[in-house]
């Protein structure tokens, strides 16, 4: 008998011999017992999330330039509403322009490969153990009708307007349910990372994806609007929901230029980052802002990957907004 | 266990119904228990393994999409957390102690493993099984004993067709090489008794 069907016969007799002990019931009622009362006194403490100091979640994410690594020197830290933002400048992620221009490659190959409405995530092993060897990208649906646009986000938050225009004659052109660039990256996709190393190993690619699964229930909810004017030039404008309680640590080199602004009297964060992995340019350039509008903390952010857009314009338009 | 009769449970699960879980329960846990015990590298942890993946299904039921078949669902759940419980030892001690504080060992737990392990010492090639790291484990186990293609196991396990052969490969012949030493063994012992009879 060959070995295959040897293993086949014996897992089929073995199985009969192998039943779960007489006090495993109980015991498995019992957690579920305890877990279902967990989860109603965390539903109940959900209703005080106003109380300082709750711990946060350990939540990784991507802003737009990558994962958070120890150390590095620390641009800002704001906590509003159920949101905590930590973003740091660390040389680990300084490429250079040859590698750089490889993963930007690799990112609108990958993109070109997916169906609308997906996401992968990419391992670029060159970057070895370092997080921001693990990037993602998307290729979302889009709408072009304005007024169906605004229909969709004011059903998520009735409060927010989508503009038909932003100052500097910027015409909305497109809305996307996604960040601007790239996707976010939960921790389901961030369990692909393993395999993608192993695959790397065995098959010596530099550069290995995956296409991840969409989720029913997301973390975030991202409303992206694109805004285009006559040059060409492109301003986007990402309103972000958070789902629940999270930390976001966001990443970028030391070579980005930063700087704190108000807008409509909230903390604002600028930032120039000349490394850009994603966008028509490698320049991208962003404002981010957090507001609390009823019992939803609002994460605003308007941007650019148009090189030739100045820093006042983006002030302008987020003002607008 | 067909989809059509656990779906309605399911629904009525991830409302809080306590009845419905039981049902899921029963209708699952052997299933559940046996291919734990295939892939767990120590069979005493079996049991710790099962409150561990019956956690997590009461935790992720919400990500469960109802076209998604559910035993391959469910499987995929049970490998995660065979991997994810050989990986943390750290985390195990204070998993193995929160349950210790829930319920108590029964003695006749202990019977009834001793007696599953006996059995299953007696087979030819399930202990070698034992021998192989769990990335190939996993592959014989959903090969032969769930009777998934290749393909279903490269679906299940999100990683490449390619890899999912690879190790196939590996992992029977290491098999073969595994089985052909105790066969070896065997005989070399049936020579030493036999002369011993003769003198």
């Amino acid at each position: 008998m060959s070995m295959e069907n040897q293993l086949k016969n014996e897992f089929h007799q073995n199985s009969k011999n192998i039943v779960p002990p007489p006090s495993l019931d109980s015991r498995i009622m019992a957690i579920y017992r305890e877990s279902l009362a967990a989860k109603k006194e965390k539903k109940q403490m959900k209703r005080l999330w106003k109380l300082p100091n709750i711990a946060v979640i350990g939540l990784l994410f991507v802003l737009l330039c990558g994962f958070a690594l120890a150390g590095g020197k620390l641009l800002f830290q704001e906590e509003l509403g159920n949101v905590k933002i930590n973003y740091t400048a660390n040389e680990e992620v300084t490429l250079d322009s040859g590698l750089l221009e490889k993963m930007r490659h690799s990112l609108s190959e990958v993109k070109a490969k997916l169906n609308k409405g997906e996401t992968a995530v990419l391992y670029f092993a060159e970057l070895g153990a370092n997080r921001y060897a693990f990037q993602s990208v998307s290729n979302p649906e889009v709408v072009n009708d304005l007024d169906s646009w605004s229909r969709t986000v004011s059903h998520q938050n009735p409060t927010e307007h989508i503009p038909e225009s932003l100052p500097g004659s910027f015409k909305f052109a497109q809305g996307m349910e996604s960040p601007a660039y790239g996707a976010f990256i939960d921790s389901a996709a961030f369990k692909l990372l393993d395999d993608m190393k192993v695959e790397s190993k065995q098959t010596g690619k530099d550069v290995v994806w995956r296409k991840t699964a969409v989720k029913s229930k997301p973390v975030f909810n991202f409303y992206t609007s694109l805004y285009r004017n006559a040059e060409q030039q492109t301003i986007y404008y990402t309103l972000q929901i958070p789902n629940e309680k999270v930390r976001m640590e966001g990443i970028t080199s030391p070579t980005s230029v930063y700087e704190d602004l108000n807008i409509h009297g909230h903390p604002a964060h600028y930032t120039l980052d000349n490394q850009s992995l994603y966008g028509a340019s490698k320049i991208a350039q962003y404002i981010l802002w957090m507001e609390e509008k009823g019992d939803q903390t609002l994460i605003y952010q308007v941007g650019t990957d148009s090189p030739t857009v100045t820093k006042q314009q983006l002030i302008q338009a987020a003002q607008s907004l | 266990m067909e989809d059509i009769e656990i779906h309605p449970w399911l629904i009525r699960m991830s409302q809080g119904d306590e009845e419905a879980f039981q049902m899921i329960y029963q209708l699952t846990k052997d299933h559940a228990y046996r291919l734990i015990y295939y892939l767990a590298s120590d069979k005493q942890e079996v049991g710790d393994l099962m409150s561990e993946v019956y956690m997590e299904l009461m935790k992720s039921l919400d990500n469960y999409q109802q076209d998604q078949k559910f035993s391959s669902w469910f499987n995929g759940l049970i490998i995660r957390q065979v991997r994810n419980w050989q990986r943390k030892s750290w985390f195990r001690f204070r998993i193995i102690e929160k349950l210790k504080s829930v319920t108590s060992f029964d003695m006749t737990d202990r019977d009834s493993e001793l007696r599953t392990a006996v059995l299953y010492s007696r087979m030819e090639l399930l202990p070698i099984l034992e021998a192989l790291p769990l990335k190939f484990k996993e592959i014989i186990v959903l090969r032969y004993y769930q009777d998934c293609s290749l393909e279903e196991i490269s679906d299940l396990l999100k990683i490449p067709l390619g890899t999912v052969k690879s190790r196939h490969h590996h992992a029977l012949k290491h098999m073969r090489k595994h089985f052909k030493i105790q066969d070896q063994r065997k005989e070399m012992n049936g020579y030493v008794h036999g002369k011993s009879a003769q003198k």
